[in-house]
């Protein structure tokens, strides 16, 4: 099947796992990947590889359990309304390190309580507010009210 | 209720003199109604031992508390659900918060249900002093002023007066720190150019390196800057990649609007655009490669990339300025020239005539 669409039309091909293995990345490497990440990336997918919202009902998913060929196919072929990352402009390398950073980002703990998705901590902060602020004005409420009576 | 005062439900709107000055009559008080833990004798030795309960849980949180804060190893997490936090932190907060919301909700529960039920009213005083405080104060204040002498000698109060005021003048005259008076000049060589010109390369940001017009797709988008930026350092690189940087795209030709006036200002569909809103000044590059839409997140204006950059939603006033571009003998894509128009967003002197409008050619 995959032979026969790939004779229908001209294409990348099915990478080889070489072009997407992390193995060997150095810690240079994987903040130059997050370098790359955040500008290349970022917008659409947020600043944890956690996804987003587009106009008109449409999203970028989220990349917490993509595994690194999908992404390697995704920058090379932009499925949908993502953008192509040509090789001629990020090179194999460049996408290893993405690949390499968004691993190594998700793979280190984050034992801060709720995971609000690395929105910030204007967006984080509010909900705390919300919450925080909601509570103080039902106990507020309370405290004023008469309490039940007999009658 | 066991109490010999005159309760204020004892009194009704009747037997009171009617205020004349209020706008409103007194309506007087509802009625006194006893609460359940008065009336009922169950209710009350249950409200009773709701309260020693509460009271008598908190020390056994404590104790808790000082247990978890010994036997939990610092590094242990847990995950409840979305929860994904340290367990020592969720134990030493849960047992010391929940301990201090006993206690208060036993002192509240307490006042409230068990504690004298009398209702008293505390009519208001009124807000300005006694007619007396103020005769006292007043002759205070003339005392004062006789004191000091002011009355004669009249030069004191007014070189006080001044010495004071000039003091605004050192405050006022460090004002000019921040930052040059944009006069049109100042502002033609800052916010009005970036760094772009004939012939400088558009090089991916981050690795720098040159974009070649061939090697690019349909559907691409390259975030670059321009490749002097190097030549900059520390806060001057800053300021310049705030205002150079630019994302480029290719887009079928056939599908897009190139105006005449723009026709080699692109190369065969690659087409380069400021990535600061033309709104407050956000960086943009979530872009759709199939509807060529801009989308910047800051307010979601959005700008047709197909169509010169014009506004098709959001608050942004005017179009995103495009950058015109060519190839050089190497097949790199270069800048003609610098922008046409300022970037980023308006300002009070910009002016705006140059700006593309949809539909201009
Ligand atoms: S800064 Fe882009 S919409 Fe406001």
């Amino acid at each position: 099947m995959a032979a026969y669409v790939a004779s229908l039309s001209p294409g990348p091909r099915i990478p080889d796992a070489e072009q997407y293995s992390t193995a060997g990345l150095t810690a240079e490497q994987i903040a130059r990947g997050g370098e790359l990440f955040r500008t290349n990336c970022s917008a659409c997918h947020n600043i944890e590889g956690r996804g987003g919202a587009l106009p008109n009902g449409s999203y970028a998913p989220s990349l917490m359990n993509t595994s690194g060929k999908h992404i390697y196919e995704a920058m090379r072929t932009g499925p949908q309304q993502m953008p192509v990352f040509a090789s001629g402009t990020m090179t194999d390398q460049d996408v290893k390190a993405i690949i390499g950073y968004l691993n190594a980002t998700h793979a280190q703990p984050s034992d801060g309580g709720f995971a609000l998705g690395g929105i910030g901590p204007v967006s984080e902060g509010l909900w705390g507010w919300i919450i925080g602020v909601g509570a103080c004005v039902l106990a507020a409420i309370w405290l004023a009210r008469k309490g039940t009576r007999s009658r | 209720m066991s109490n010999n005062e005159m309760t204020p439900s004892d009194r009704t709107p009747e037997d009171r003199t009617p205020d004349q000055d209020q706008p409103v009559p007194d309506p007087g008080l509802e009625p006194y109604v006893e609460r359940f833990s008065d009336a009922d004798p169950d209710a009350g030795r249950r409200v009773y031992r709701q309260i020693v309960t509460m009271y008598g849980l908190a020390p056994i949180l404590a104790v808790a508390f000082v247990v978890c804060y010994f036997a939990i190893p610092r590094d242990a997490a847990v995950r409840i659900g979305p929860l994904h936090t340290s367990a020592m932190n969720l134990a030493l907060g849960g047992t010391a918060g929940l301990a201090i919301l006993l206690i208060g909700l036993a002192s509240i529960h307490w006042a409230k249900q068990i504690m004298e039920d009398r209702e008293v009213v505390e009519e208001r005083h009124p807000v300005a002093s006694s007619a007396q405080d103020r005769r006292e104060m007043g002759a205070a204040w003339r005392a004062g002023a006789a004191d000091s002498r002011l009355g004669r000698r009249k030069m004191v109060g007014l070189a006080l007066g001044s010495a004071l005021g000039a003091l605004a003048l050192p405050a006022l005259v460090t004002l000019a720190d921040l930052g040059p008076k944009p006069t049109s000049k100042v502002r033609a060589e800052t916010i009005e150019r970036t760094i772009w010109a004939e012939g400088v390369r558009l090089v991916n940001d981050v690795t720098f390196t040159p974009v070649k017009a061939a090697e690019m797709q349909i559907g691409e988008l390259v975030n670059a800057q321009p490749e002097n930026l190097k030549k900059y350092h520390g806060a001057e690189q800053q300021t310049e990649r705030a205002k150079a940087s630019i994302i480029i795209v290719r887009m079928d030709p056939a599908s897009i609007k190139i105006p005449d006036s723009r026709r080699d200002w692109q190369v065969g569909g690659i087409l380069s655009y400021s990535k600061i809103c033309t709104h407050v000044g956000c960086p943009i590059s979530l872009w759709e490669q199939q509807t060529h839409h801009l989308l910047c997140p800051c307010h979601q204006s959005t700008f047709d990339l197909g169509d010169s950059g014009v506004v098709v939603f959001g608050p942004a006033a005017r179009a995103l300025p495009q950058l015109p571009i060519t190839v050089d003998s190497e097949g790199y894509l270069v800048a003609r020239s610098d922008f046409t128009v300022p970037v980023g967003p308006s300002y009070f002197e910009r002016d705006s005539r140059h700006d593309f409008k949809k539909g201009d050619n």
